[in-house]
């Protein structure tokens, strides 16, 4: 496939009513690792969720495009089929379900009917996988997060991710409650995906884990809206000058 | 209402089973004699409004009927029985069960050849009945299994029976009989089918397990009527002395169903597991009242219900746990849980622990709520469709339950009937 291009115009989003993002503007395309960084409540799951389609958000303005398809007028698993991956900040648990059978069936609903990969295939490559992401093989036969902890969720969606193969990985929080030796795994479980056909939207609090995965580009987001973007010094700045320095000198400045 | 009036013409009782041994019909006669005064099961969630005034259909014959191939395959086995219309169609038995003494019968031919086996039991698990559906199950039955499992004797190969009415057919009105010896074993299972038909069915079903003294017992039942169907299902059990009756029942069909299943254990040592799992789907609605009643001490029970509700179904779920006075040290526990698929559904599960004793224990929990949408979303964000991430959602809800059936042919076919629900 080719090289995967997600476009972001002027999105404006609200839930029950309330503007949560005030027009963002952002483009990822394969090869490249964008980071977005803000402080709680910014708004930065808001846009994570948007892109995937979760319901409670309510696009009100602007543009979602993927390859210049309308990503707005798919379904949330029309959106996965296309490309798009979130690994969310917090997973679901689902009772009865395992990590196997689960990414089996998800595997399958993504290369359709008469497609179907043989067992064989997706046992080799799920344990290749789980191996890589120094994981016990039997998270496999555990139910989907359930009873997981924080960190073993963050690396089970990093594994989804490995074996679904998505052209845009929107990664949210997926370093948070991470000891560092954790945030080396999933790091590398991202960094097996780089190439060309390969892109990354890295939404992050801390700039811990751009040291493992380089982003290419820095975004800042404050109250609904990137206030900054720039490389990889921006996170550095950031890192040393506090959230406060945004707020006061850049946001004023927006408004 | 229904009056007595309308039973006059089933009075001529013994004309119609006169091929029948005297006890039986005098049996008959006094469940008629109890049907007129008894009202239908009175359930406060699932009131019936009159939907069953129509007793004419008690009355015409309901002739033999050659069961569909693909019906008569889900039990054709090594021991089996299949009955089309309340007419005995097919059997099997394998020559060793034979020898060892075990019986697998139409009951119409055992009150005549097994008598002596057969009296002392039958009616008496289920005892003075309890509504007029009991009553007219007891006047007016057609047929059904008699299991009879000697002592000492463990039968591995399953026996299945089936029960399948044809779109003609107005009523159905089953009953079996099953006494497990003393230290016996065995796995019986019961499928109700029904054709679709435009016609309502009228459906009166009751069971009697004995359980003697170390014997155990794996009882299904699988019931996918039509969806013209009004259930009335009656099942009882006794166990004795270190006895146990383990009961998987899915109740997947009819328009109504109402279900009673009361099992007591008798003596020091018995214990009973009643698993119920069930899906309503469209407008039916299902009502379960299972009870189960510890007479003595150190006796053990486990009641577990897992439901599925979609579109405008409804049901209620009341587990009651009792524990009479004596019944020292014994367990009794339940776990209900029911799932609601759209926001027209709606489920009730009430679980009560009746305790008149001091030394003993008891658990109960119930949740009923709608499917976690956050949950579909997260299942969908992977690919799945929304049906897949339901059908997914709900094999999960319900795999504990349904993946610990200790039976393969029952557990698959239990999983085929959520499929079919799912469709539906
Ligand atoms: N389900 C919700 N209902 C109402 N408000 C919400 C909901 N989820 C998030 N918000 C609000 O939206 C804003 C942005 O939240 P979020 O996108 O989670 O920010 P971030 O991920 O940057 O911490 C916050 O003010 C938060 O309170
Ligand atoms: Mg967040």
């Amino acid at each position: 496939m080719s090289k995967p291009v997600l476009e972001i115009k002027d999105l404006h989003v609200e839930i029950d009513h309330k503007p949560i993002l005030k027009g963002v503007n952002l483009t990822v395309q394969g090869g490249e690792v964008h980071a977005v960084m803000g402080p709680n409540g910014t708004g930065k799951t808001s846009l994570a969720q948007t892109l995937m389609g979760h319901p409670n958000y309510t696009v009100t303005q602007g543009q979602i495009l993927l390859d210049g398809e309308d990503v707005l007028a798919m379904k949330t698993d029309a959106r996965a089929r296309a490309g798009l991956f979130l690994a969310m900040q917090y997973p679901s648990e689902i009772s009865g379900v395992t990590t196997a059978n689960f990414l089996r069936t998800a595997i399958n609903a993504r290369r359709g009917e008469g497609n179907q990969i043989p067992l064989k295939e997706f046992r080799d490559k799920l344990d290749a996988a789980m191996k890589f992401l120094e994981m016990d093989t039997k998270f496999a036969n555990r139910y989907l997060n359930e009873g997981f902890s924080g960190g073993e969720k963050k690396r089970n969606e990093i594994l989804q991710m490995m074996m679904l193969e998505p052209r845009i990985a929107i990664l949210d929080e997926i370093d948070s409650g991470l000891d560092i030796d954790a945030i080396k795994v999933v790091s590398k479980g991202v960094n097996s995906l780089a190439g060309p056909n390969f892109g990354v939207l890295l939404i992050t609090h801390y700039q811990r884990i751009l040291s493992y995965v380089k982003p290419d580009v820095v975004h800042i987001m404050m109250d609904g809206r990137i206030v900054k973007s720039g490389d990889y010094q921006l996170a550095e700045e950031l890192e040393s000058k506090g959230y406060e320095w945004v707020r006061t000198a850049l946001l004023d400045q927006v408004q | 209402m229904t009056t007595s009036t309308d039973f006059e013409w089933l009075d001529n009782l013994e004309e119609l089973r006169q091929s029948e041994p005297a006890w039986v019909v005098a049996m008959r006669k006094q469940a008629l004699e109890a049907a007129k005064d008894l009202p239908w099961p009175e359930r406060s969630k699932t009131p019936l409004r009159g939907r069953h005034a129509d007793l004419s259909v008690l009355k015409d014959p309901l002739l033999p009927t050659a069961i569909p191939a693909s019906v008569l395959a889900t039990v054709q086995s090594d021991a089996y029985l299949a009955f089309g219309n309340g007419h005995l169609q097919e059997q099997a038995l394998p020559p060793e069960a034979l020898r060892q003494g075990i019986i697998v019968s139409a009951l119409s031919r055992a009150i005549v050849e097994h008598q002596n086996r057969i009296q002392p039991v039958f009616g008496h698990v289920i005892g003075q009945p309890a509504s007029r559906a009991d009553a007219l199950n007891g006047a007016l039955w057609d047929d059904g299994a008699f299991i009879y499992i000697p002592d000492n004797v463990t039968l591995k190969t399953p026996i299945l029976i089936l029960h399948y009415a044809d779109s003609q057919a107005r009523r159905l009105i089953p009953r079996s009989l099953i006494i497990m010896g003393v230290n016996s074993h065995a796995t019986i299972i019961e499928r109700y089918v029904s054709a679709s038909s435009d016609e309502r069915l009228l459906f009166l079903g009751a069971v009697e397990i004995s359980a003697q003294d170390g014997a155990s017992v794996h009882y299904g039942s699988l019931q996918n009527l039509s969806a013209r169907s009004d259930v009335f299902m009656r099942r009882q059990g006794h166990v004795y002395r270190d006895a146990r009756i383990d009961w998987s029942i899915g109740e997947f069909g009819g328009d109504i169903t109402i279900a009673s299943d009361d099992t007591e254990l008798l003596n020091p040592g018995a214990h009973s597991t009643h698993t119920m799992v069930f899906f309503g789907a469209d407008k039916q609605r299902q009502d379960f009242d299972t009870r189960i009643t510890h007479s003595s001490p150190h006796t053990t029970s486990h009641i577990i219900a897992k439901g599925v509700m979609k579109d405008k179904a409804r049901s209620a779920f009341n587990g009651v746990t009792d524990i009479k006075p004596g019944a020292v040290q014994s367990d009794g526990r339940q776990k209900e849980q029911t799932l609601m698929l759209s926001d027209d559904a709606h489920a009730d599960a009430v679980p009560s622990l009746l305790i008149n004793e001091n030394d003993v224990f008891a658990a109960h929990s119930a949740s009923t709520g709608p499917i976690d949408k956050v949950a579909l979303f997260y299942l969908m964000a992977r690919g799945l469709s929304e049906k897949e991430a339901i059908r997914l959602f709900v094999h999960g809800f319900l795999a504990p339950v349904v993946d610990a059936i200790p039976s393969d042919l029952l557990r698959n076919a239990v999983w085929d009937s959520v499929e079919r629900k799912l469709d539906q």
